[in-house]
């Protein structure tokens, strides 16, 4: 049986290994060595990362940061890569998603980490005007907004995001989005040259080691500045070292998660610490697809959502899809065509029974209710690999995971999103699919009311570069304060990208989704 | 042959009859497969047909009204179906309750309710037209109901005697029943010790409760949600305990005016093990006959457990009785059937007229060999009311070779667990905590 480890310590860092406990878990052929860590560890680990960051990350020029990465990405995008290989063997055990929905939304999200996105990210300074209205960003197809008041534009404007140096930056990540945040943890702390600490989620502690290690092979003196381990949420013995350690410690987990560990981080604030706390709980999304857009390459488009993570992610259109009467389809034609394209799309991205079983569950709820003797009509998958469930009356009720599809139709989107405030704290992203026209006024509107991701439908599972994120603006999010809410827009032309967005949701109909030359958006 | 016509569909109900029998716990297992595949693929057909929930459930999952046994697994139902209804108090809005109860239903409702105060008397409305909504309740205090129309309460009690009649030795209509479970409940587990019992021995069952109102237990369960309610909840708390201290002392007296009689004792093992204490704290003889029977049901939900190790020590000590002939018994409030122990090996038997499916971690059905452990669903096709076909919150360890103590050719059960995800419901533990304190 062949050894993994699911941990990742520096080379300079390995004599640790001997003073650690492990336990093992069985996953296909493989053993997965898993460490107990306990205090004195966690104390070298974050000692030593600190000190390899000063010996080899402080002074690396960001070209020389963002070639490295770039070379990651490109390794990972390469079918061949023993890693990578790996991964897709044991994830879809560990995670019951399945191997053509881990490549095509998280390695190709993963894939999009290159030298573009980092030089980006590196040099960030946002516009003034963000804080007016929905401003262009330099180098990113994205609009980006922010609200907040006179004392924090002030702010915003004296932060020039490298006079604070940090040290090391924590990532705590969730099991919903199996790999991504892992990946995203890791290259931001190089970025804003800090060490790196990632806490694996218990579900899959595999990706995270392996993702570390294609950063070493690739440079020795990143790979030093990056630890990977699993710990018990919550054991104070632990996190206190970790936290106190940390100029940033970034949760992104179940909503629980994110409060207990916000409560600890104050505490320890309270007490002389100066740790900035990012907090990424549990979120909701939803999809609006305007009448101008009610037609079969939108519902396409729509689908590719419905998808994304069997709607476990944050951003996922778990509320349902909204779709505006009066256009080429109806809100009823439109359920009819997105169950067409469910079919379709789920022979080259296929679930697994695992949530297959989970969809019939709540199915069996949903359709118990009398409601479903008129006015409501469910189109099945002849091979069991969706629901698409139309109801004339809208209700807000976030239960659209498993390949649920609920389907609504809207006088109109404003009177939705009215509808959503009471959500406020949950809101994330919004799929949308409407004319260039409405864009700014109705991305005004959703704004204020709370979303932060405003995204072009087809690309809700699919995070860009130069997005916000769940009301912060990564890497600012380490630096500024929390009452400044972002809000993006993930492209600039809706139109013409739901055009290109069409040719690569076909290409994966008809080619798969390990087609090479499969474009990436 | 009696049948019923509703649909298009008959329901064979002398088909059931032949299946639920106390004679095919002994019968080659094979033949009795063959028999209850058979009622499976009628009850699924009859549902499919008169069911409007299950018609929609099976079409969405691509199956139509003919199944193969094979695909068995594919037409089970989750057990929330039966609490989606989505008002708050189903006796103030009687119309749309009928309606989620019409949807849920294999048997037409030809009557209109009103909506007559207080559940309670909502509950009597329906059980007066004929029709028996028990129920179980989850600590959200969400009532799951269960629709069963005279047939199926007929099976019911049926599927009781039959599994009582294969493993105990009772003398039908003089047996004396002391039952540590209300005399008026439609709390299903409290409703089936009682019709079981009085169909057994009519008039020979004495109840330590006289009476146990839903909206008390719907109460106690979710909390008090108006001020009328507090104001009730703080004395119901503070009647409760005294409510069952009496009931131990009736159940004392009762057991020590039987002393060296044969008695059936039934209560939640909670009650029993308070008895036992009571009688051994007050020095009462409540020896009861050697060939007396002592029955729990639904597990400690809320209570501190006692190993069955002490409770045989208890038992003995406070009864007298041979711990061999005290049997514990497993059913659900979905479920028309218990499990009962075997007296000779004390394991639980499923009953022949019962598929049990076990599902892994991956929802895939786990094949039915050897000892194997798994989240529990099972397809009861006695229920013509609705489909007794149902995934459930528990995960069972079942031995498909069968009991190597007694001749009874059925699988057994070897370990009960509720499923994490699931919120504790059990019967008893709605008695439980209704009357504590």
């Amino acid at each position: 049986m062949s050894k993994l480890k699911g941990y990742y310590l520096p080379k300079s860092l390995k004599s640790i290994e001997k003073e650690m406990e492990f336990s093992e878990k069985k996953v296909n052929d493989y053993s997965l060595l898993l460490p107990n860590i306990n205090q004195d560890n966690i104390k070298e680990i974050v000692t030593g990362l600190k000190e390899n960051r000063k010996k080899y990350l402080i002074n690396m020029p960001f070209p020389e940061i963002a070639k490295i990465y770039g070379a990651v990405s490109r390794t990972w995008s390469d079918n061949n890569y023993e890693k990578k290989k790996i991964a897709l063997e044991l994830l879809p055990v560990l995670t019951n998603l399945s191997p053509e929905l881990i490549e095509f939304y998280q390695f190709r999200s993963i894939y999009k980490i290159d030298e573009k996105t980092i030089n980006f990210l590196s040099t960030l300074k946002l516009p003034p005007d963000v804080f007016k209205n929905f401003t262009p960003i330099d180098n990113a197809n994205t609009f980006v907004r922010a609200y907040a008041g006179f004392r924090d534009k002030i702010a915003l404007k004296k932060i020039t995001q490298y006079n604070q140096e940090l040290e090391l930056v924590t990532y705590i990540t969730p099991s919903n989005v199996p790999g991504f945040i892992e990946s995203l943890g890791i290259f931001i702390a190089s970025i804003v040259r800090a060490s790196g600490l990632i806490k694996t989620p218990s579900v899959q502690p595999l990706f995270a080691p392996l993702y570390a290690e294609s950063v070493a092979e690739q440079s020795k003196q990143i790979g030093e500045t990056i630890a990977v381990v699993p710990w018990a949420g919550g054991d104070k013995s632990i996190e206190d070292v970790i936290f106190r350690n940390s100029n940033v410690v970034s949760v992104v987990s179940s909503t629980q998660t994110a409060i207990s560990v916000k409560a600890r981080v104050d505490e320890l604030n309270k007490s002389g610490s100066s740790i900035k706390g990012c907090y990424h709980g549990g979120k909701f999304g939803i999809e609006l697809i305007g009448r101008e857009m009610a037609n079969h390459d939108v519902a396409g488009l729509a689908a590719i959502d419905g998808i994304g993570y069997e709607g476990y992610m944050c951003g996922s259109p778990a509320f349902g899809f909204f779709v505006e009467e009066g256009g080429e389809l109806s809100p009823l034609e439109f359920a009819e065509a997105l169950a067409g394209e469910m079919e379709k799309i789920s022979r080259s991205i296929p679930q697994t029974n695992f949530f297959r079983k989970l969809r019939d569950i709540k199915i069996g709820e949903i359709i118990s209710r009398p409601e479903f003797d008129g006015g409501q009509k469910i189109f099945a998958s002849s091979e069991n690999n969706f629901a698409v469930i139309y109801e004339s009356n809208f209700n807000l009720n976030p239960i659209g995971q498993n390949r649920l599809i609920r389907v609504f139709g809207v006088k109109n989107l404003e009177e939705v999103i009215g509808e959503m405030k009471p959500w406020k704290d949950y809101l994330q992203t919004a799929g949308v699919a409407i004319g260039n026209d409405r864009l700014k006024i109705l991305s005004e509107l959703m704004g204020k009311t709370g979303f932060s991701n405003i995204r072009v439908v087809g690309t809700v599972a699919l995070p860009r570069l130069g997005e916000a994120w769940d009301g912060y603006y990564p890497v600012y999010e380490f630096f500024i304060p929390d009452s400044i809410h972002w809000t993006s827009i993930n492209t600039i032309d809706f139109e013409n990208e739901i055009k290109e967005l069409t040719k690569i949701k076909n290409a994966v109909v008809k080619k798969g989704v390990f087609n090479p030359s499969l474009g990436i958006r | 042959m009696r049948i019923i016509v509703l649909g298009d569909f008959m329901f064979d109900t002398d088909l059931i009859e032949k299946l639920v029998s106390s004679e095919n716990y002994f019968k080659k297992r094979k033949d009795v497969e063959k028999l209850r595949h058979k009622a499976i693929k009628m009850s699924h057909k009859y549902h499919y047909e008169n069911n409007k929930f299950y018609h929609d459930y099976c079409k969405l999952k691509g199956l139509s009204g003919d199944i193969k046994s094979e695909d068995f697994h594919k037409i089970v139902i989750p057990d929330t179906v039966f609490k989606s209804y989505q008002m708050e108090s189903p006796e103030k809005s009687p119309q749309e309750f009928k309606k989620w109860i019409d949807r849920i239903s294999s048997v037409p409702i030809d009557f209109t309710p009103k909506g007559m105060g207080s559940l309670e008397s909502f509950l009597q409305e329906f059980y007066s037209n004929g029709m028996l909504l028990g129920f179980s309740s989850g600590t959200s205090g969400k009532l799951t109901f269960l629709p069963r129309d005279p047939f199926t309460q007929s099976m019911l009690i049926r599927s009781y005697t039959e599994a009582i009649d294969a493993t105990l030795k009772l003398d039908k209509g003089k047996e004396r029943f002391i039952l540590g479970i209300p005399k008026k409940t439609f709390l299903q587990v409290g409703f089936n010790g009682k019709v079981v019992a009085n169909h057994i021995s009519p008039g020979n069952v004495f109840h330590a409760f006289d009476e146990l109102k839903a909206d008390i237990i719907r109460l106690r369960m979710r909390g008090p949600r108006s001020s009328k309610e507090k104001v009730m909840n703080y004395f119901i708390k503070k009647m409760l305990p005294r409510l069952e201290k009496n009931a131990i002392r009736n159940i004392a007296t009762k057991l020590e005016e039987n002393q060296g009689k044969k008695v059936v004792f039934m209560g939640p093992p909670f009650l029993i093990i308070d008895t036992a204490k009571y009688i051994l704290e007050n020095g009462i003889n409540a020896k009861i006959g050697a060939d007396s029977f002592l029955a729990s049901t639904g597990g400690f939900k809320g209570r501190s457990i006692v190993s069955r190790d002490k409770m045989n020590d208890l038992i003995e000590e406070a009864f007298g009785l041979d711990p061999k002939r005290y049997i514990d018994l497993y059913g659900m409030t979905e479920s028309n059937s218990i499990m009962i122990d075997c007296t000779e090996g004390n394991t639980k038997h499923i009953p022949p007229w019962m598929e049990v499916i076990l599902f892994d971690e991956s929802m895939e059905p786990i094949p039915q060999e050897g000892k194997v452990t798994g989240n529990y669903a099972f397809l009861e096709p006695s229920s013509k009311s609705f489909p007794g076909f149902i995934t459930t919150g528990d995960k069972l360890k079942v031995d498909y070779e069968g009991c190597p103590a007694c001749n009874k050719t059925t699988p057994i059960l070897l370990s009960i667990e509720r499923l994490p995800r699931i919120e504790s419901r059990g019967c008893s533990g709605v008695l439980a905590k209704t009357v504590a304190g």
